[in-house]
C-alpha cells in the first residue's frame, strides 16, 4: 500500500516513515511533503492509498489540502500535535487521528482499521462529512457521524434526545424512535456534544437540553423527557445541571 | 286691498324666500290653489282647496311616528274644500273619517260618494274619479281626516289641517331621577330633584335622567326636547312622548347619557316644523351639572391605575427575576471562579516529575532501547497532554491509567512495586471522578516512601465502592508522616487547596480527606461522599 506523508516538519515525516518502515511493513512510503502544494502535485503523481496527514501546517491546514482534491481515492489518518478544534471535527466525523509522538500502538491500530477500510472499497463519506463541518466554521455542527458496524450513520444533533452507557458503549436514542448502538464511551460523546447543549445527568446518561420537559425532585432529581424517559440526576452533577437549565429558562 | 297687499306681500316673498311662502292660495289668475297635502308616501292622494281669506297655508310632510301622516298649517282660513283622487273600480273599497278638535267626529268610518271630476280616457288618470271629501267650516279648528281601504286598515293615510293659533309649549315641571341605593330590579326605588332653572347637581352611575312634563297641547307631535350644553351644540332628542294615563300631559325622558358633561345645560321645548313656527320664545328649563367622575372616567381612572399597578409589579418582578438571575449567574460565577482555580491547580505540572521524566526518557535512547523509549514518550505525552487539556473530570479507568502512566515513569527512576486495584462494582469506564485528583498522593508516596524503600517499596491504590461513595485509597508501607504534626508538602498544600474548591462546585457530595500514618504505613483516604 502506497502511503504519502505530509507535515510541515520534515524530521515528522521523516520519524513516521521510520515508524511505518519498522511496524507496518506492508505500508510503502512513496513521498513526503511540508507543504500543502507539493502534496497535491504528489498525490495527482503517486495515487496514494493512505494519506498521513497533519492538521496544522503554518497559516493552512490539513482540511485545506483535501478540499482542493476533488477525488479522495485514499484513506487519511490524521496527525496532530495539540489541536482541540480540528480533533473535535475528526471525532463528529468518526474518523482517526494520531497524537505526536506517534503512539506505535496507535499507528498500528490506525493503519490496520484503514486497510480494512480500503479492502471493502468504502466510500469515503466521512471526509466530505468533515469538510462540511469545518467549512461551517464556527457554526456548531449539525450532524455526527456515529460509526456502525457496516456502515456510518450520520445523525442530526437535534434528533437525539438522549445516550445512554452500557459499559464503553453507548446507545444513541433518536426523535424516530431508533436506538443506537455505538461502540464507543459515553465520555467521548459527552465530550463531543456538551458544548451543543447536552447535559451529562448521571454516569451512564447523557441528555439533549431540548428534550427536557421538566425537573422532577425526587431523591436527588429525575429529569422528564418530552418522549416520557426519566433521566436520573447525580449528585455531582445535579448542580451543572440544575444551573444549565436555569439558565436556558431564564 | 289688504287682500291685494297680502298677495303682494307673497308674491314679493316668494321671490325671496320660496322654501317659507311658496305656498299660495291663490294661483296667478287669482282662483284658488288646489294642493295636495298627504304624504308622498301615500298612494291616497288629498287635496286641499282653501278659501280667500286665508293668510297662510304651509304643509309638512310626515308627522312623528306616522310615515302616512302629514300637516298643513293654515291661517286665516274659515272653510276648506278637501279632494281625493281614486280609481273608479276600487272606490268602494275606501273609507274615510273626519274627526274635529281631536274630540268630534264628524264623519266615521263613511264611503266616498260625492263625484267631483270624472277622468276622462284620454285625460292624465283615465278610471279615475276626483271625490269630494268635503267642504267644512275650519274657523279656529283642527281638522283631522283619514282615508283608508277598508281591505287594509293598517294602512290609514292621515291629513291634519291646522287653522289655530299655535301656543307655545310649556315645561310643567322638570325632575331628575336618580336611583337609590336600595333599588332592586323587583323593587325600584328613586330619588327625584325637581329642577328648577339653575339648580345645580352631580351625576353619579345612579343617576338615570331627566323627566319633562309639558303642558298637554293639540299638537304634542309637533314638539321635540332639544338640550344645549354650555352654550354649544344643540342636541335634538328623538320624540319620543309618554302621556301622563291621568292628566293626558306628555312627559319625555331625558337619559342621563345626554348630560354626562359637566356644565350648563338648557331643555328647551322646540317644534320640529322650525324656529318660525313658534311665535314665542321655546320653553326652557337650566341646570348645572358639576363636575364628578363618571363612570367611564372612574374606569377610566381604575384602569390607568391598574396598568401604573401592572407596570410597578411588572418592574417588580423583573427586578426579583433580575436579582434572581443575579443570584444564580453569582453562583455560576462562583462555581467558574472555583473550576478556574481548579484549572490552575490541576496544571501545575511538577517540574521535577517532567524533567526526570524527560531524563529517564534520555537514557533510554542513549541505551538504545528505543522502543522502549518510545513506550515511556507516549506515557509522557499523555500524562502531559490530560494536564493540559482542560478536562475537569475523567473516567476512573482513565485516572488508572493515568496513574499507571505516571507510576510506570517513576520505576524508570528506580524500581518498587505498585498495584491498582478497581472493585468490580464499579462501572468505571463511565463513572467519572475529578481528573488528577489521586495522582498527588501517589506521587507523595512515591516520593517519600518508594524512592527510600526501593525493591521493598509497595504502593496499593484501590477504588471501592461503599453504597453511594466511592472511596480512594492509596497506601505504602513507608513511615510516612505525623499526621499531627500537619506536615504539608507542597503536594499535599495543592491537594487540599483544590478538595477545598471541588466542593464549592460538588456542594451536595464533598470531597474528604483523611490521612493516617504509621511506622511501617501510610495511608490516605479519599472519599468522594454520594457520588454514586
Amino acid at each position: 500500500m502506497k502511503a504519502l506523508l505530509v507535515d510541515d516538519e520534515y524530521s515528522n515525516n521523516e520519524n513516521l516513515a521510520a515508524l511505518l518502515n519498522k511496524y507496518c511493513s506492508h505500508i510503502n512510503v512513496i513521498a513526503s511533503a511540508i507543504d500543502i502544494d507539493l502534496a497535491i502535485d504528489l498525490i495527482n503523481a503517486h495515487q496514494p492509498d493512505i494519506l498521513f496527514l497533519d492538521i496544522q501546517m503554518g497559516d493552512r491546514s490539513g482540511f485545506d489540502l483535501l478540499r482542493l482534491i476533488p477525488n479522495k481515492n485514499f484513506e487519511v489518518i490524521f496527525v496532530t500535535a495539540f489541536d482541540k478544534y480540528g480533533i473535535e471535527a475528526i471525532k463528529f466525523a468518526a474518523l482517526d487521528y494520531l497524537l505526536k509522538p506517534i503512539s506505535i500502538q496507535e499507528l498500528v491500530l490506525a493503519v490496520n482499521k484503514a486497510k480494512e477500510k480500503l479492502i471493502a472499497k468504502e466510500k469515503n463519506q466521512q471526509l466530505n462529512f468533515l469538510l462540511n463541518h469545518i467549512q461551517n466554521g464556527e457554526m456548531s455542527p449539525t450532524k455526527i457521524a456515529l460509526p456502525q458496524l457496516h456502515e456510518i450513520r450520520y445523525v442530526s444533533v437535534n434528533e437525539i434526545i438522549r445516550c445512554e452507557a452500557d459499559n464503553s458503549y453507548t446507545f444513541f436514542y433518536l426523535v424516530n424512535h431508533d436506538r443506537i448502538l455505538v461502540s464507543r464511551s459515553i465520555k467521548e460523546y459527552t465530550d463531543l456534544l456538551k458544548p451543543l447543549g447536552f447535559l451529562r445527568t448521571h454516569q451512564s446518561h447523557l441528555v439533549n437540553k431540548i428534550f427536557v420537559k421538566s425537573w422532577i425532585k425526587e431523591d436527588g432529581g429525575i429529569l422528564l423527557l418530552t418522549n416520557g424517559d426519566k433521566i436520573p440526576v447525580s449528585r455531582p452533577n445535579k448542580v451543572v445541571v440544575q444551573n444549565t437549565l436555569n439558565q436556558s429558562l431564564l | 286691498m289688504k287682500l291685494l297687499i297680502s298677495l303682494l306681500f307673497f308674491c314679493i316673498l316668494s321671490t325671496f324666500c320660496p322654501a317659507q311662502f311658496k305656498h299660495r292660495v291663490l294661483d296667478e289668475y287669482g282662483n284658488p290653489m288646489n294642493y295636495r297635502i298627504s304624504s308622498p308616501r301615500s298612494k291616497i292622494p288629498i287635496f286641499l282647496v282653501a278659501d280667500k281669506l286665508t293668510t297662510s297655508l304651509r304643509p309638512f310632510n310626515g308627522i312623528p311616528n306616522d310615515s302616512l301622516g302629514s300637516i298643513v298649517f293654515l291661517e286665516g282660513a274659515t272653510s276648506v274644500s278637501v279632494t281625493t283622487r281614486l280609481k273608479k273600480d276600487s272606490l268602494s273599497y275606501y273609507r274615510y273619517s273626519i274627526i274635529e278638535n281631536d274630540t268630534a267626529v264628524l264623519v266615521s268610518n263613511a264611503l266616498l260618494t260625492k263625484v267631483d271630476f270624472v277622468w276622462p280616457a284620454r285625460s292624465d288618470f283615465p278610471g279615475y274619479l276626483t271625490m269630494n271629501v268635503g267642504v267644512a267650516d275650519i274657523t279656529n279648528k283642527k281638522l283631522t281626516i283619514k282615508i283608508y281601504k277598508s281591505t287594509n286598515e293598517s294602512q290609514v293615510t292621515t291629513v291634519i289641517i291646522y287653522n289655530k293659533t299655535v301656543k307655545p309649549a310649556e315645561i310643567l315641571e322638570a325632575h331628575l331621577f336618580t336611583e337609590s341605593e336600595s333599588s332592586t330590579p323587583t323593587n325600584y326605588r328613586g330619588d327625584i330633584l325637581l329642577l328648577k332653572n339653575g339648580t345645580k347637581f352631580r351625576i353619579n352611575e345612579k343617576t338615570k335622567g331627566i323627566f319633562i312634563l309639558m303642558k298637554r297641547t293639540d299638537l304634542d307631535f309637533a314638539y321635540n326636547v332639544s338640550l344645549k350644553h354650555s352654550g354649544s351644540e344643540i342636541t335634538s332628542l328623538p320624540a319620543n312622548w309618554r302621556y301622563n294615563s291621568r292628566t293626558g300631559d306628555p312627559g319625555y325622558f331625558i337619559d342621563v347619557s345626554y348630560f354626562k358633561r359637566p356644565g350648563e345645560y338648557d331643555i328647551f321645548l322646540s317644534s320640529i316644523y322650525g324656529s318660525q313656527f313658534l311665535k314665542t320664545k321655546p320653553a326652557r328649563v337650566s341646570f348645572k351639572v358639576l363636575t364628578s367622575l363618571s363612570t367611564r372616567e372612574l374606569l377610566l381612572i381604575s384602569l390607568t391605575f391598574l396598568a401604573l399597578i401592572t407596570v410597578v409589579s411588572a418592574v417588580l418582578i423583573n427586578f426579583i427575576r433580575k436579582k434572581s438571575t443575579k443570584k444564580v449567574i453569582a453562583a455560576k460565577q462562583q462555581a467558574d471562579a472555583a473550576k478556574s482555580q481548579l484549572n490552575i491547580v490541576r496544571s501545575q505540572l511538577n517540574p521535577h516529575f517532567v524533567f526526570n521524566a524527560l531524563g529517564g526518557i534520555q537514557n533510554l535512547i542513549n541505551k538504545n532501547e528505543v522502543e522502549k523509549a518510545n513506550e515511556y514518550l507516549d506515557k509522557f505525552a499523555r500524562l502531559t497532554r490530560n494536564i493540559l487539556i482542560d478536562q475537569d473530570l475523567i473516567s476512573i479507568k482513565e485516572e488508572i491509567s493515568l496513574l499507571e502512566d505516571y507510576l510506570s515513569m517513576e520505576q524508570l527512576r528506580f524500581s518498587f512495586n505498585y498495584e491498582i486495584h478497581a472493585d468490580d462494582s464499579l462501572n468505571f469506564s463511565n463513572t467519572e471522578i475529578p481528573a488528577m485528583l489521586v495522582q498527588p498522593f501517589a506521587e507523595n508516596a512515591v516520593k517519600h516512601a518508594m524512592s527510600k524503600l526501593k525493591d521493598e517499596g509497595n504502593l496499593l491504590i484501590r477504588f471501592i465502592k461503599e453504597g453511594d461513595n466511592i472511596i480512594v485509597t492509596v497506601a505504602d508501607n513507608g513511615r510516612g508522616f505525623d499526621v499531627s504534626k500537619n506536615y504539608d508538602g507542597l503536594g499535599l498544600k495543592l491537594s487540599k487547596k483544590r478538595i477545598a474548591l471541588l466542593n464549592q462546585v460538588y456542594i451536595e457530595c464533598p470531597v474528604k480527606l483523611e490521612l493516617s500514618s504509621g511506622n511501617s504505613n501510610t495511608q490516605v483516604k479519599i472519599t468522594l461522599t454520594h457520588w454514586l
